[in-house]
């Protein structure tokens, strides 16, 4: 349930050296959210950090129209003509949207920004981090950085802060190589270790069925070369002239069995170790792995 | 920790590379007219090609004709060998004369000091002249003292005869090794 929703725009004027002298139109749709209050400081902050000449006003957008670039159901058509139009009317040459959802620690921000004259999208952000303080503030700054092409030091280095300061005395229980050395020893048990069971079932069934075929192939060869040996002191005893021939068309069908049960061993046991060895390799890349920034504990919100 | 992983690749991929064994064969029965070492037929051979027995002890070893060009009715073969290892206990007519008779062949056989020689003629009535090939005669021989030897056709003194006596071309022969230890 959305608690409320801000929906505020603003316009910023000067819009960066990137963009030349251009105008930014910013609309903000922030729904479901406790933090919304510091959104009210979004503003100067922006124009403190990315210049004195950014001017700002803000009124309220229709729900309409935050619907249309909200929902992923709109055509891009309508969109396109929403922001050529909402562009005429404020006199801007970039349209930048934003939303911020918080899904229980997790805030997302998206962020969409439009060309007026073309009516589509030339960039886009999504963000998702945990709370921190003034975590979406920060964030929003961060995300206005990119477009502006000056990422601020300070909030880069806010958002370091948060890090787990010494990630070097994080004991993980599961590890990338710990799957591999796995799957090296049972096919698909690193998939298991890394909780990818349907992964781990492939593997698992795929390198049984080639064992499976390896072994039946070997007692197929087996039994040829047996059969072979018996015709071919059968062969080698008989004196009866008639007698012989079909030994020795046996023989010949024994031993031509024989090499070809040998090429299925050869074939089924170079898949069977190319698999093996792709599983252990597969197991390693989507082994468990801890997330590229690791947080240190969240502060419980007053 | 890295290297034993390599080490463990390296057995696996040794493991599954690992193919079994191709035989060759070798369809060398002489009485096979395309055995491999055989002569072009029609030709005289033994069977086994090879044997090995112990001193004192009975061997036999069967005469063959592989396929005649045409019938024949009666053989005249020169058997050659080292008297000194061997000794020649006694012969029957083959089975090719024998089986397909209802009177017994002609058959007489002549011992010298290092040779033995063989009669058979073909005695049936109804039936005059055999074709294929056959078994001729058995000859069974004793080991008298350890050593390696062949047992060979003489071809100069061997003959083929047809039911008119007519002489028939012998291409080749093909002895049988004998080692008596």
């Amino acid at each position: 349930m959305i608690k409320y929703r801000l929906i505020s725009l603003f316009l910023l004027l000067l819009f960066s050296s990137t963009y030349g002298k251009s105008s930014l139109l910013v609309i903000n749709s922030f729904g479901e959210l406790d933090s919304a209050p510091v959104f009210e400081n979004v503003q100067e902050s922006i124009q403190i950090k990315f210049g004195s000449k950014i001017t700002f006003f803000t009124s309220q957008v229709e729900q309409t129209i935050i619907d249309l670039f909200s929902s992923n159901e709109s055509s891009v058509i309508d969109k396109m003509e929403i922001i050529r139009e909402l562009g005429q009317i404020h006199e801007s040459d970039y349209i930048l949207f934003n939303t911020l959802n918080e899904e229980g620690d997790i805030s997302k921000l998206n962020g969409q920004l439009y060309s007026v004259r073309s009516g589509g999208i030339i960039q886009e952000k999504n963000v998702q981090f945990l709370q921190y303080s003034d975590g979406v503030f920060n964030e929003l700054l961060l995300w206005a950085g990119d477009i502006f092409k000056k990422v601020k030091d300070d909030l880069v280095s806010a958002r370091k802060e948060l890090l787990f300061p010494n990630p070097d005395e994080i004991v993980l229980d599961k590890t990338p190589m710990g799957a591999m050395i796995r799957s090296f020893a049972v096919p698909g048990w690193g998939q298991f270790y890394s909780k990818n069971k349907p992964s781990g079932i492939m593997w698992s069934s795929f390198e049984s069925i080639l064992i499976a075929s390896i072994l039946v192939s070997y007692s197929n060869y087996n039994k040829s070369v047996q059969d072979m040996n018996l015709s071919l002191a059968q062969y080698n005893e008989s004196e009866n002239e008639i007698e012989i021939a079909e030994l020795k068309t046996q023989v010949e069908k024994y031993h031509s069995e024989h090499i070809k049960f040998n090429n299925y061993i050869i074939g089924f046991s170079a898949a069977a170790t190319s698999s093996w060895m792709s599983n252990a390799i597969h197991a390693y890349f989507t082994g468990p792995r801890p997330e590229l920034n690791i947080y240190g504990p969240i502060l419980p919100s007053e | 920790m890295v290297s034993i992983q390599f080490r463990s690749l390296f057995w696996i991929g040794a493991l599954f590379f690992v193919s079994c064994t191709i035989y060759e064969i070798e369809l060398d029965n002489p009485v096979d007219s395309e055995a491999e070492n055989n002569p072009d037929p029609p030709a005289l051979v033994f069977h086994p090609k090879d044997t090995t027995v112990s001193v004192n002890s009975i061997f036999t070893l069967s005469a063959h004709i592989v396929q005649p060009d045409t019938g024949y009715a009666g053989a005249h073969l020169n058997v050659i060998y080292d008297s000194s290892i061997l000794e020649v206990d006694t012969l029957f007519p083959g089975i090719f004369f024998t089986d397909s008779s209802s009177t017994t062949p002609l058959f007489v056989w002549d011992q010298n000091e290092e040779s033995v020689d063989i009669y058979i003629y073909f005695l049936d009535s109804s039936i005059t002249s055999l074709s294929g090939t056959g078994h001729i005669a058995d000859i069974q021989f004793i080991g008298i003292s350890a050593g390696k030897t062949t047992i060979e056709y003489d071809l100069e003194s061997c003959e083929l005869v047809s039911s008119q006596d007519e002489s028939m071309i012998i291409n080749g022969k093909r002895g049988c090794l004998v080692t008596v230890q």
